[in-house]
């Protein structure tokens, strides 16, 4: 008996092995070299050597960066404009997709295309459509009459709307598709109890249906609001930043500090502090999933 | 939800089909305008109304991005790295998912809420501690700096097989175990089988990951010549930045495969991440 159990657990060990030591490698080891590293003045060329331990500081001058903080607005703005907006078209395309309609599977294969594709290749497209001169967008804009079309990627305040807008685009189709799942899920006795009261469409909507999604539009509020946080491709690839900071985000001028200026240091302390908000939101998510919620 | 009422269920179906359509048009819009674009002559690019279908069409475009660029290299790398990836998330958290669902052995439970835990922590935090241990093991510049996170750990994909596994009955393991079944037999022969469906929904998200993988290569690959499509195609646009016909062809050939395999697998796309959504 003894060895039998001892035969079981090594076999667990085995089967978990690979993982287990990926779970060390690209987890545990990134976390705590991570924190180490911010708390030292990193010298990239001569390493440890080189280095010198500075407490804190980091953390400090990461809150007095101009960049980081220029960053971190954005991405507050992204979370209440862009999150928002990508959570009420989401609903109703939902909502419309699960009531009666001609080639639903049809339609919703193309509401969710733009979710599975690359990143770099979608944002090169936006990019060419949005060009402030020549775009299609604008040429669209100009045959009905608006003369001061806006100049999108090109223009302090329209850089980061316009990345908004790409970025609304490829995740529609997931947030579909997750209100989908819970629509269906709904019990069609609910509006026909509505429908003999002589509830309206409208009624309906707000009364039962928003109430009895309510779970699955906060399991998405939390993932897109971190998504959102996360926003690094779409801004590398279609204005790098600009024009000068007005489409910065946090994990950009990480990157950038990490990878143009080797200052590691500074990122790490940067990046944890990216952590920590990420952290906070998904706390909010824990907490929140009682309180909020009408089931 | 109206049928019961007369004559009005067939009008609203009418007009959400309509309404729905008319908005589909716009999601799709900008994928064909790519597609029509990659066809043109540059100078034809920015005519406006749109000619969705090029008057003149040519594959310069498409020849141009062989030549000028390491595009073919681009391409093997990333069909390489890809199917890396899929084998390996396949292989790697199956066994992992099965061990926790199956076998009972000390700190499982521990290791398991560690992994949990784990999907909490943002990719972009490792970047800098994985690409300095990188530098220590001399694998910048390698396929391996790019493949071997997700070879070895994906914390979502390990939960999710977890879960597959979990829904198939004890008593088949009771029985195995009384014929004499090793633990390797019963995990390749007796269970592995049943869960295909998750398998094959975990295939395809992982095709997509990997094919889509972005901010890796694009740190730690530096060499361009060993680049993957992603980063490839986003240095089209700052080296030949007026060159949109030449952009739209990197880009539709970068897009092709991953719509295709959407397109031939879209119920387990929707299935794998349906489930997704199920964890919240």
């Amino acid at each position: 008996m003894q060895i039998h159990r001892f035969k079981e657990h090594f076999a667990g060990y085995m089967f978990i092995l690979p993982s287990l030591i990926g779970f060390t490698a690209f987890m545990l080891y990134p976390i705590i070299y991570s924190i180490f590293l911010s708390l030292m003045d990193w010298n990239m060329y001569q390493g440890f050597g080189g280095s010198t331990f500075v407490g804190l500081d980091n953390y400090l001058e990461v809150f007095k960066n101009e960049y980081f903080m220029g960053g971190l607005i954005n991405n507050i703005k992204l979370l209440v404009f862009a999150v928002p907006i990508l959570l009420m078209l989401a609903l109703t395309l939902a909502h419309l997709l699960n009531s009666q309609v001609f080639g639903k599977g049809a339609l919703r294969t193309v509401y969710f295309l733009p979710y599975i594709t690359t990143i770099t290749a979608t944002a090169i497209v936006f990019a060419a459509l949005f060009h402030e001169e020549l775009g299609p967008v604008n040429g669209f804009l100009r045959s009905i009459g608006i003369e001061n079309a806006p100049r999108w990627l090109g223009s302090v305040e329209w850089s980061l709307p316009t990345i908004s807008i790409f970025w609304v685009w490829r995740n529609l189709g997931y947030c579909i598709l997750i209100f989908l799942a819970g629509l269906q899920a709904i019990s069609p006795s609910y509006y026909e109890a509505a429908e003999i009261d002589g509830a309206s469409g409208i009624q309906k909507f707000f009364r039962i249906t928003m109430p009895l999604v309510s779970p699955i539009t906060f399991f998405l509020a939390v993932t897109m609001a971190i998504f959102s946080f996360s926003m690094f491709a779409e801004v590398k690839v279609m204005t790098e930043g600009g024009p000068g900071t007005s489409s910065y985000t946090i994990v950009y001028h990480i990157y950038k500090e990490a990878f143009e200026r080797y200052d590691m240091g500074y990122a790490s302390a940067a990046s944890i502090i990216f952590f920590i908000i990420i952290l906070a939101i998904t706390t909010i998510q824990w907490l929140g999933q009682k309180k909020w919620v009408n089931y | 939800m109206n049928n019961t009422l007369h004559g009005k269920p067939m009008v609203w179906k009418l007009i959400n089909t309509v309404l729905l359509a008319l908005i589909s048009i716009i999601m799709i819009a900008p994928v064909l305008w790519m597609v029509s674009t990659s066809l043109k002559f540059e100078s034809e690019v920015f005519n406006f109304p749109i000619q969705w279908i090029p008057e003149s069409v040519t594959w310069d475009n498409y020849q141009k991005a062989f030549t000028e660029f390491p595009y073919l290299n681009w391409y093997f790398n990333t069909i390489r790295n890809t199917a890396i990836i899929v084998f390996s998330i396949l292989l790697v958290s199956s066994m992992a998912g099965f061990a926790f669902a199956k076998i009972q052995f000390k700190g499982k439970n521990l290791i398991f809420i560690a992994y949990i835990a784990s999907l909490m922590i943002p990719g972009e935090m490792r970047l800098i501690p994985q690409f300095m241990l990188y530098k220590e093991l001399g694998l910048i510049n390698t396929t391996w700096a790019v493949v071997l996170p997700w070879m070895l750990f994906v914390a979502f994909a390990i939960f999710l097989m977890k879960q597959a596994f979990t829904a198939v009955p004890d008593e088949l393991i009771e029985a195995a175990k009384i014929d004499g079944c090793g633990y390797f037999k019963m995990y390749a022969v007796i269970t592995l089988p049943l869960v295909k469906s998750t398998l094959v929904a975990l295939g395809i998200l992982s095709f997509t990951w990997g094919w889509n993988d972005y901010t890796a290569p694009l740190i730690y690959i530096q060499d361009i010549q060993k680049q993957v499509l992603t980063v490839g195609i986003a240095s089209f646009k700052a080296q030949y930045a007026s060159n949109y016909a030449l952009q739209m062809a990197g880009a539709t050939m970068a897009l092709v495969p991953v719509i295709l395999v959407y397109l031939i697998a879209q119920k387990y796309f929707t299935e794998g991440i349906a489930q997704s959504g199920i964890k919240g």
